[in-house]
């Protein structure tokens, strides 16, 4: 089991996928994951400009599931570059560079008698990191950024159906900390300017909603659907929404697969 | 069969809830009135100087506002905004009504002033050889003399001509003394000016601060960051430097100066700078025009405000001296004197 840790924790892990087996503890069992997707980011951010841009672009995860006495520990990496272009007759265009790292760790609190059904309970550790050139309608350039980490309640849900399993998670950052420069970086003042956010001046969600069927015995494939959602508000407030469809495979350990 | 249907319904589900197209923000409200609101607010949030300029931005706003809500076209809009802009008396604050319009921006009295500085009269009268433009196409570089070599510097606009002021200095090797001619240069890009600067020193030096405005009331400003010249590229002068500038030397060849004027071989000539430093960002109306605020306070060593101040030479050769009549560079000439006598 150790080896298995060490192991597991070289890659972090995308499209949790859910439990097979009947006696895991958890939802799902010690695997690693890498999913490619089409995303579609949305962003209002007021230190560019009032107006939403939108744009899509492929999407890469990769993340790994572990299980650590009776507790499930889930993380996934994901990063993309879109393209984004304005909505509503606005002008300029945005190259949008993102990251994301997630950490679950939750503990289960429910399973039906042949574990078809689980729901498991806990935190999550999230940091995005967001990298955005933007050029105006006048031809000038300039470059903004948005980095937010934050923790908060999470839960994960998974059913047994269709031949594989169905599975939800979802977390809520309740304290975060924020980089949002006030103007343009400058490359005279890199350094991020950290502020502390609670749920009243930054509101979010992120989660996913998915399906997963084995196709062998060690490999699955995946299916989901993720969504995240930040609300922001300081003096120059962002909104953003991202949402990807991600098709994917989980690859689960032999010595782990039951 | 069912299993496969019921997937491919999953996976539609999925993919027709990936495509939704959500609303974060209301749409744009492109009235005069709303538009007008917008740059208002946004300045207050952006602008950097309020304090230097002793601007009363309420009440700026209550005098432009009934102008722009009584505009009766985009024209008359854009003369009131551009208006308001130059209440700030502020050079790198500007309004671009359109793509491909003129930028409307302020104008001092003493950029209405006739120019002191002739470029072609260097080049005819004083120049005695001159580096080949495919040697160095962003300026001007030749000898005024055996041992004195001269560069020209008409603007900063671009980036990385490191090499080019490399190979020149490298054509100039023989020189003992170096006139840099930043005369009317309006300025450009930051970073492309210190990189420049970097050749004339080998030793990191502070020559100024910074403010930068990160909050939205009038005084939130970054604690000063220091800003510092270091030495960059491949070939070095560090022989006497003669830095020549008049009241048109502008922001980033202003920092260009401010730079220099702290390396103890660098001797300033010529009238002071034209002061005017403010790091500008972009800003959008709902309907396409941007327009430009300062960020930053710039200060000197010594803590001094650069916007309206300038760079005072050491040498001072004031305009009223230099002849219009095209047949002399007082500047120049006093720089000469000074060469010579190995001043």
């Amino acid at each position: 089991m150790k080896y298995a840790v060490r192991h597991a924790l070289v890659v972090l892990a995308a499209v949790p996928a859910a439990a097979l087996a009947q006696s895991e503890p958890c939802a799902r069992p010690t695997s690693f994951d890498a999913s490619l997707g089409l995303s579609q980011s949305d962003r209002a951010d007021a230190a560019i400009n009032n107006t939403q841009y939108q744009g899509r672009g492929p999407q890469l995860s990769v993340g790994t599931a572990l299980n650590v006495r009776s507790v499930c520990v889930e993380a996934f990496a994901t990063g993309g570059s879109h393209y984004l272009r304005p909505l509503d007759g606005g002008f300029g265009s945005e190259r949008v560079l993102d990251g994301r790292a997630d950490l679950y760790v939750l503990k289960p609190v429910a399973s039906s008698a042949n574990n078809g059904a689980t729901l498991a309970a806990g935190i999550a550790a999230q940091v995005n990191v967001t990298g955005t050139k933007h050029s105006f309608g006048d031809a000038t350039t300039s470059n903004y950024r948005l980095g937010v980490g934050s923790i908060g309640p999470a839960f994960d849900a998974s059913y047994r159906a269709l031949g594989g399993r169905l599975f939800a998670t979802a977390a809520v950052p309740l304290l975060s900390v924020v980089d949002h420069p006030y103007v343009a970086a400058s490359s005279l003042d890199p350094r991020p300017g950290l502020r502390v956010a609670s749920w009243s001046s930054l509101r979010g969600v992120s989660g996913q909603l998915g399906y997963e069927r084995p196709l062998s015995r060690y490999l699955t494939g995946t299916l989901a659907y993720r969504v995240n959602g930040l609300r922001y508000d300081d003096a120059r407030p962002v909104r953003t929404l991202s949402q990807m469809l991600t098709f994917g495979f989980r690859v689960t350990r032999p010595t782990e697969h039951r | 069969m069912m299993m496969h249907r019921r997937l491919l319904l999953a996976a539609v589900t999925l993919a027709a809830t990936a495509c939704a197209d959500p609303t974060l923000v209301a749409p744009p409200d492109r009235s005069y009135g709303a538009m007008f609101d917008q740059m208002w607010h946004e300045t207050d949030l952006t602008y950097s100087m309020f304090a230097v300029k002793h601007v009363n931005w309420d009440s700026v706003g209550a005098v432009y506002r009934p102008r722009a809500l009584a505009a009766q076209s985009d024209f008359a809009f854009a003369r009131v905004l551009s208006d308001m802009l130059g209440s700030l008396h502020d050079r790198h604050v500007s309004l671009t009504p359109g793509r491909g319009a003129m930028p409307m921006t302020y104008v001092a009295a003493s950029d209405l002033q006739p120019l002191d500085f002739d470029s072609t009269l260097v080049e005819r009268a004083y120049l005695t050889r001159r580096l080949s433009a495919t040697v160095v196409p962003h300026f001007d570089a030749g000898w005024l003399a055996p041992t004195v070599a001269y560069i020209r510097f008409a603007n900063f606009v671009g980036d990385d001509w490191g090499a080019e002021l490399d190979a020149a200095l490298d054509s100039l090797q023989g020189a003992k003394q170096l006139v840099l001619d930043l005369r009317s240069n309006p300025g450009g890009n930051y970073e492309l000016a210190l990189d420049l600067a970097g050749r004339f020193t080998e030793q990191s030096r502070d020559f100024g601060y910074v403010r930068i405005r990160n909050g939205p009331k009038h005084d939130d400003l970054t604690d000063p960051i220091v800003e510092t010249l270091r030495p960059t590229g491949k070939r070095k002068f560090t022989g006497t430097i003669y830095l020549l500038t008049n009241r048109r030397v502008f922001s980033s060849a202003e920092n260009f100066v401010l730079a220099l004027h702290a390396l103890p071989n660098v001797i300033t000539v010529g009238d002071t700078t034209g002061g005017s430093s403010g790091r500008p960002v972009t800003r959008e109306l709902a309907n396409g025009w941007t327009y430009e605020l300062s960020t930053w306070i710039e200060y000197n060593v010594d803590h001094q405000v650069l916007e309206d101040a300038g760079v005072a030479p050491s040498i001072v050769v004031p305009r009223s001296a230099n002849g219009l009549a095209g047949k002399h560079d007082a500047v120049l000439d006093r720089v000469m004197k000074l060469a010579a006598s190995g001043g």
